[in-house]
Order: C-alpha cells, then structure tokens, then sequence
C-alpha cells in the first residue's frame, strides 16, 4: 500500500517467560512477562516515508496487537468423543 | 511427567482478528478479539487422570497466556544503522 | 485444506488491482476467523500444525522429551511477531 522500498528489514525477538508451580499439587502456572523487539531497516528512501511505514507496519501487525493485549480465550474439550467440561478450562 | 499416555491429542484453533483505519492518516489498527480453542484427545487412561493432565498442560502453555494477558512490548529500531525513536512505536 | 473463515478470497490478486497495490485499506477494513489444526505425532513430542495446504511441525528439546528436530512451538509465536 505504501510504496516504499527498502534493501533490507530485520526483526530480533526476545521473550522472557516462566514455569512455576508443582504438577503434583496441581499449581503449574507458566506466561510470558515481556518482549523485547529490535527491527533494523536498511533503505535509501527518505527517512521519514520509511517511518511512516514501519509505524502502520507497527500499527498493522495481527501478533504484536496479540501479545499487548488481553484477548478472550474459550476452550472446550473432547475425550474420546465427548465433550467434557473442566472447571475454570473449558465450558 | 504425569506419565499420562494417550492415543491421540489434536487441536483446532482459531483467531477472530481485524484490520481498520486508514494508511493515508496513520490511523492503521489491528488486533484479535477472540480465540477458540478445541481439544480432541483420546486415550484409554482413567477419566481423571487424562482430564488432570490436559488441566497441567493447558495451565503450563506458555502460548494461551500470552493470548489471554497483555504482555508489555517494547520496540527499538534501527534505520540506515541509527537508532531512531518513534512516537507511539520506540520508547 | 483448512481454511479461514471470512477470508477475503474475493479480492484481486492481479498486480495493479490487489489491495495491497491501493493506497488504502478497504472501507470497513477487515474482519477474518483465522483457523488451523494441530496434532501428536507419535509418542515424543513431534507435532504437526495445519493450515490451508500447509503443513509445520515443531519439536522439544531432548530434555523436554523431544528429539529436537524442530522448533519449539512457542518460536513460532516469536517469529510471527519479527514476520
């Protein structure tokens, strides 16, 4: 949509995530606390044609959006062929 | 490490996400409203102890938390080998 | 085939009249259902994830049970941020 052109464009993603809690007392808990992106734009473009792309790129991007915010997730379970409900898992 | 076997274990997943606003004004959003999970195991193990085993392994994925708690995302870029700070992208 | 629900498969895909050849998003933008399958693969930890005609398989680490022949599934949720 923006014809922008550059010779080349990096990304480098860090993730810190954990695992905490005991299997046996049922307590396991895991997530991630932050991620770090780092993108290198190589282009001879105007400086600022090549941000504004990089900030509707930004803007546009279905799995940063994801990662910033809190999205509703429902589950449901089937075990051998029938649906089963799991208190605070599945409906 | 519940040493649970099963036969078989699938997954159907699925993201409801959107694209609006506008490239010309800078005004591009995305993002993903909702996330549907469907979990199909079978496996000749107790009841109980299958359905323990898929609550451990659903507490323990990393990627489900990710889905369901924001995440703080910082960004930094490089253009033409030069840091650069963008308002709302870079801190 | 696993396909998404709501995807614009109407759209052109013929360069000068895609839409990522207009200058804008279209009215109303977009609003797609994503959706793709996943599955054990034997008794290690190899898994295969299917979408559309695409297949992707990740893998753990030995210590994790696996054979390490793949990436570990939460690479691709890192990677489809950098993508």
């Amino acid at each position: 949509m923006m014809k922008t052109p550059f010779k080349k464009a990096s990304c480098r993603v860090d993730f810190d995530y954990f695992l905490k809690g005991s299997v046996l007392k049922e307590t396991v808990e895991s997530g991630c606390t932050a991620v770090r992106t780092h993108f290198v734009v190589e282009s001879d473009e105007p400086e600022e044609n090549v941000l504004a792309l990089i900030k509707n790129a930004k803007r546009g991007c279905f799995a940063e959006s994801m990662v910033t915010t809190a999205v509703p997730l429902t589950s449901t379970i089937e075990l051998n062929g029938k649906a089963v409900s799991m208190r605070g898992i599945a409906d | 490490m519940t040493k649970t076997p099963f036969t078989k274990a699938k997954c159907r997943v699925e993201f409801d996400y959107f694209l609006k606003g506008s490239v010309l004004k800078g005004t591009v959003d995305s993002g993903c409203t909702a996330v549907r999970t469907h979990f199909d195991v079978e496996s000749d193990q107790p009841r109980e102890k299958i359905l323990n085993l898929i609550r451990l392994a659903k507490q323990g994925c990393y990627a489900e938390k990710m889905v369901q708690a924001p995440v703080p995302l910082t960004s930094t870029i490089n253009l033409n080998g030069e840091a650069i700070s963008l308002e709302g992208i870079t801190e | 085939m696993i396909n998404s629900p709501n995807y614009p498969w109407d759209e052109s895909a013929v360069p000068g009249e895609r839409p990522i050849d207009k200058p804008e998003i279209r009215p109303g933008g977009y609003e797609i259902t994503m959706l793709a399958e996943m599955e054990t693969q034997g008794e290690g930890q190899l898994k295969v994830g299917r979408f559309r005609d695409f297949e992707v398989f990740c893998d753990e680490p030995p210590r994790l049970g696996g054979e390490d022949r793949y990436p570990q599934p939460l690479t691709y949720i890192a990677m489809g941020v950098g993508f």
